[in-house]
């Protein structure tokens, strides 16, 4: 439904915005750009909204090109038939929220009779909970009101694809929770193509059918959030959504049928094949929450008492936990192997004591090999 | 090699250029404002620079010549004038720092207890008009005639009268006195908001509190204040208010009134030639004033200390020096307001001036009102005119100009802000002799010479800078997805324009619509050049009727004047207030 092929937009002043990006967003899907400030996500979605003009490429919106370098094309943002919510609400502050919700229907492209408008108007005002308010001044409402009052004059407008900013993240976090929610049971019941843009990596993953992570004006990977999350493929991605132990190494021999690394800890084992040549430098990475913390006593007796014998068995290492944070739902401790500090994420009722040494699991089938 | 890059061009030009007009022709409209605004500012400077260098009018023709400047310069007395002209400036800043600089510190950084009523008068103050403070101290201080002087002689046995408002200090005082608001109000800005951390931070880390003044707050505030300086110094150089009043029946001459008595000889021709080559020396000389103005707040942006969310300062606490300031504050008052008010109110009572004494008492009466009225109305009817076309034509021009700057993408937008906003240093004496001569070489096809219309015109323009300034001060607070939320959802940019951004942006309007109105009341500099006998303004007709010598009827026209303008303002502000909500809810997107 939108089509977004090689684009290029560099602000005046030299600031490369977006850098050859391409994307195609499948008509229903809620696709998600994810990036940190300044990777360039606003700008691809302001572009496709026509409110930036892009230096190259091409962008098209169902069957019509509404951007196109090459053909010369340009179709301004009035006639796209996009919905559009801002991180701003961008609510007009002089009309009341029934009035906020019909000025585009009134004034704008379509000029709907009387009778359409109201009837639109009633609608999604009824779709958002609204329908009590729609009298009061929009600046009475609160944040998330005034934020539904900006879904409800894109929902009226019966666009074609929806694109939103940011649209949660001027709320404060408890609001933001309700209205994700509520967002995405309405775009599942809707099934409107939607464009979102957040930085914010729980929401991309709790919202997003498709969720791409941006970088310097590109996409870094794209997938489903579950791809992202359990496959990453770069180190950006890896640390950008969650948190993850990333150990540089190079790749060795393979063992058992699975790819090793040798990195600093000694060698370690990774379920992934990869086809990158023996030798080559990567990434071993692996959750917090995945390592598992064993026991040292049981250990230290089988190994014949020796302290310092090494645990048995792959991927077992030993350390000693430095600190320890309360997170909550979890504990985190930073535990010291070889000189390299691991986090490593257990149940709130593990308590581990600085000084104590602990062995760590990584199991191979929750490690990853990033690309350098 | 050029061919490539030059067939690009034209798609280029129709991706950006052609379209947005055919498919909105009311964006034309708008872009015509800016034109007519962008005219009406850069017009009066190329017309005199034009007839600097002709002999005759427009319309005729003739060869380019520098005899205009040799004449002018090659005068006997452009020297002395010159230096008059610099001496009032420097001496008018100099007094209107004295004063400004105590007096914005007061408001901005003490607990001082009676703010409010300071900023209520320093905004009266503004309204009245100069040449009425002029007037006033001629009738106090001038030396034939004047109540102080008599009442000193008389008093002390004096032989000469001790002082005489006809000098070139007096002018520079009186002037400089008289700028002291819109001076304080344009540093206030700056004065408050200064981060305070940054006093805070030297004062944490041990630094006495006279330390902090010196090389944390004057060094920080120096900027603003030299800024403020340059941008008077212009208006010092050429405001006609006192230099004309007091100055031309003294025969202190400067660069503006030189001007004045070439375009309006009491014998000849007008020669508009010398007083063009005379209007460019004093727009070079405004030109080094914008120069270093220029200069100052380029490099003030290094100072910018506005965060997200602002602070109060810790305000300083007075304690029983508050005594003293409001003492420097009642003396101010005194000198800029109460006493040329009391005195016009005094000599419009009396049939000649008189210092106060049971006498004098006596012989008070209302006769001056009875003549002042009969000449009043069409005056009045005119200058009402005049207020109401100048600042709707004003703040219309303005809207357009301030949403092409702030709202899109026109190449060149900054250039246009940047011409509006310094216009006001092309001295009005140049936008006078401009549309003077103008009015007269078009006058067989447009007979709008000494009309009205002439002045309504050269005034709207004037005040475009002050316009401009004041709604996008209020533009730049919307943000501007507020409108590209209304583009995205199929709304043209016209109708955003005229159904949002001038709603949101209507209480900026309306408030530089009632200034404009009280300053083009105000204005004597524009109608004294353009007016013709038989179509007086207020500001025109009270000149001349104190140049006739009846200081009684002058005075009372003066006091007619104050009193509807203080009328106006009074209903003005009850329209404002009513408007407050409004601008709130504007605001606090």
């Amino acid at each position: 439904m939108i089509q977004i092929d090689n684009l290029w937009k560099t602000y005046p002043g030299g600031v490369q915005a977006v850098r050859g990006l391409s994307l195609d967003v499948p008509a229903g899907c809620f696709y998600v750009l994810l990036g940190p400030s300044g990777c360039g996500k606003t700008t691809v979605l302001r572009c496709v909204a026509g409110l930036e003009r892009p230096d190259d490429g091409a962008i098209a919106i169902g069957d019509t090109v509404v951007w196109s370098r090459a053909a010369g094309r340009w179709v301004p943002p009035e006639e796209r038939g996009v919905g559009m919510v801002f991180q701003s609400y961008a609510v007009w502050p002089h009309l009341s929220v029934w009035d906020n919700v019909a000025f585009p229907l009134q004034h704008g492209r379509l000029r709907l009779g009387r009778a359409e408008v109201s009837r639109r108007v009633e609608g999604v005002l009824e779709l958002l909970r609204l329908e009590a308010l729609a009298r009061r001044p929009v600046t009475a409402l609160s944040g998330g009101q005034q934020q539904r009052v900006a879904l409800a004059r894109a929902l009226a407008l019966e666009p074609r694809v929806l694109l939103m900013d940011e649209p949660l993240s001027n709320l404060d976090a408890k609001l933001r929770e309700g209205l994700r929610v509520e967002l995405k049971l309405l775009a599942s019941r809707l099934g409107i193509t939607t464009l979102y843009v957040t930085h914010d990596q729980t929401e991309a993953l709790m919202l997003g059918d498709q969720v791409a992570v941006l970088a310097d004006g590109a996409i870094v990977q794209s997938g489903t959030p579950e791809m992202l999350y359990e496959a990453p493929r770069r180190e950006f991605v890896a640390s950008f959504l969650g948190n993850m132990n990333l150990i540089p190494g190079r790749l060795g021999a393979p063992a058992d049928g699975q790819a090793v690394v040798d990195t600093a800890l000694g060698p370690l084992q990774v379920a992934q094949g990869d086809d990158a040549a023996l030798g080559a430098a990567v990434i071993f990475a692996v959750r917090p929450e995945d390592v598992e913390v064993l026991a040292v006593p049981a250990l230290a007796v089988a190994a014949g008492g020796g302290g310092v014998a090494p645990p048995s068995g792959p991927n077992r290492l030993r350390g000693r936990v430095r600190d320890g944070f309360y997170l909550g739902e979890a504990r985190l401790y930073q535990v010291e192997v070889c000189g390299t500090l691991l986090q490593v994420k257990v149940p709130p009722d593990r308590v581990l004591a600085a000084g104590e040494e602990v062995c760590l699991h990584l199991p191979p089938a929750r490690c990853r090999l990033l690309s350098a | 090699m050029l061919a490539p890059a030059a067939r690009k061009v034209p798609v280029a030009l129709g991706l950006t250029a052609a379209r947005p007009l055919v498919r909105d022709p009311a964006l034309g409209l708008i872009g015509l404002g800016v034109l007519l605004g962008l005219a009406g500012v850069l017009g009066p400077l190329l017309v005199t620079l034009w007839s600097s260098l002709r002999e005759g009018l427009l319309t005729e023709s003739g060869p380019l010549v520098l005899a205009n400047y040799a004449a002018a310069l090659g005068d006997p007395r452009f020297p002395e004038v010159l230096g008059n002209t610099l001496l009032l400036g420097i001496g008018s800043v100099a007094v209107m720092l004295l004063f400004a600089l105590p007096t914005v510190w007061i408001l901005a950084r003490t607990d001082f207890p009676w703010k409010g009523l300071v900023f209520t008068l320093l905004t009266v103050k503004i309204a009245i008009p100069g040449f009425l403070t002029a007037m006033a101290y001629i009738f106090l201080i001038s030396p034939r005639s004047g109540i102080i002087n008599t009442a000193l002689q008389g008093a002390l046995g004096l032989s000469d009268p001790p002082f005489s408002v006809y000098s070139l200090p007096w002018i520079a005082a009186l002037q400089g006195l008289v700028l002291v608001p819109a001076a304080a109000f344009m540093m206030l800005a700056a004065f408050r908001a200064m981060d305070p951390a940054l006093e805070e931070a030297a004062a944490v880390s041990g630094m006495p509190t006279h330390q902090i003044w010196l090389r944390i707050t004057m060094p920080m505030m120096a900027p603003a204040v030299l800024a403020t300086t340059l941008f008077f110094f212009v208006i010092a150089i050429e405001i006609f208010d006192f230099a004309g009043l007091i100055g031309l029946p003294a025969r202190i001459v400067v660069l503006s009134t030189w001007i004045y008595d070439l375009t309006h000889p009491s014998v000849g021709q007008p020669d508009y030639g010398q007083a063009s080559a005379l209007g460019m020396v004093l727009a070079a000389i405004a030109a080094f004033g914008v120069a270093g103005y220029l200069f100052v707040t380029r490099r003030a942006e290094r100072y910018v200390t506005v965060t997200g969310k602002r602070r109060q300062a810790a305000l300083v606490r007075l304690g029983r020096w508050r005594w003293a300031a409001g003492a420097f504050l009642a003396l101010y008052f005194l000198l800029a307001f109460v006493l040329p008010l009391l005195t016009l109110l005094w000599a419009s009572l009396l049939p000649y001036l008189q210092p106060p004494s049971a006498g004098a008492l006596g012989r008070l009466s209302l006769e001056s009102y009875s003549f002042a009225l009969r000449f009043l109305p069409v005056p009045l009817r005119n200058t009402v005119l005049v207020m109401a076309v100048v600042a709707t034509l004003s703040v219309v021009l303005s809207a357009c100009v301030s949403w092409v700057v702030l709202r899109t993408r026109v190449p060149g937008r900054r250039a246009i802000d940047g011409v509006i906003f310094l216009s006001p240093a092309v001295p009005g004496i140049i936008a006078a002799v401009a549309f003077l001569y103008l009015g007269l070489s078009v006058h067989k096809l447009l007979p709008i010479y000494g009309t009205v219309w002439l002045i309504l015109l050269a005034l709207g323009t004037r005040t475009l800078a002050f316009s401009t300034r004041t709604i996008n001060g209020a533009a730049i607070q919307l943000h501007r997805e507020l409108e590209e939320a209304a583009q995205v959802s199929g709304v043209r940019r016209s109708a955003a324009f005229l159904r949002l951004f001038v709603p949101l942006v209507a209480p900026a309007v309306f408030y530089a619509w009632i200034w404009i109105a009280v300053l083009s009341a105000r204005e004597l500099t524009i109608p004294l050049m353009l007016y013709a006998r038989d179509n007086p303004l207020l500001s025109t007709l009270i000149w001349n009727v104190q140049a006739g010598g009846k200081s009684d009827q002058a005075a009372a026209l003066a006091v007619l004047l104050m009193v509807f303008l203080a009328l106006f303002a009074l209903v003005a502000q009850l329209i404002a207030r009513r408007w407050a909500r409004g601008a709130e809810l504007a605001v606090g997107e």
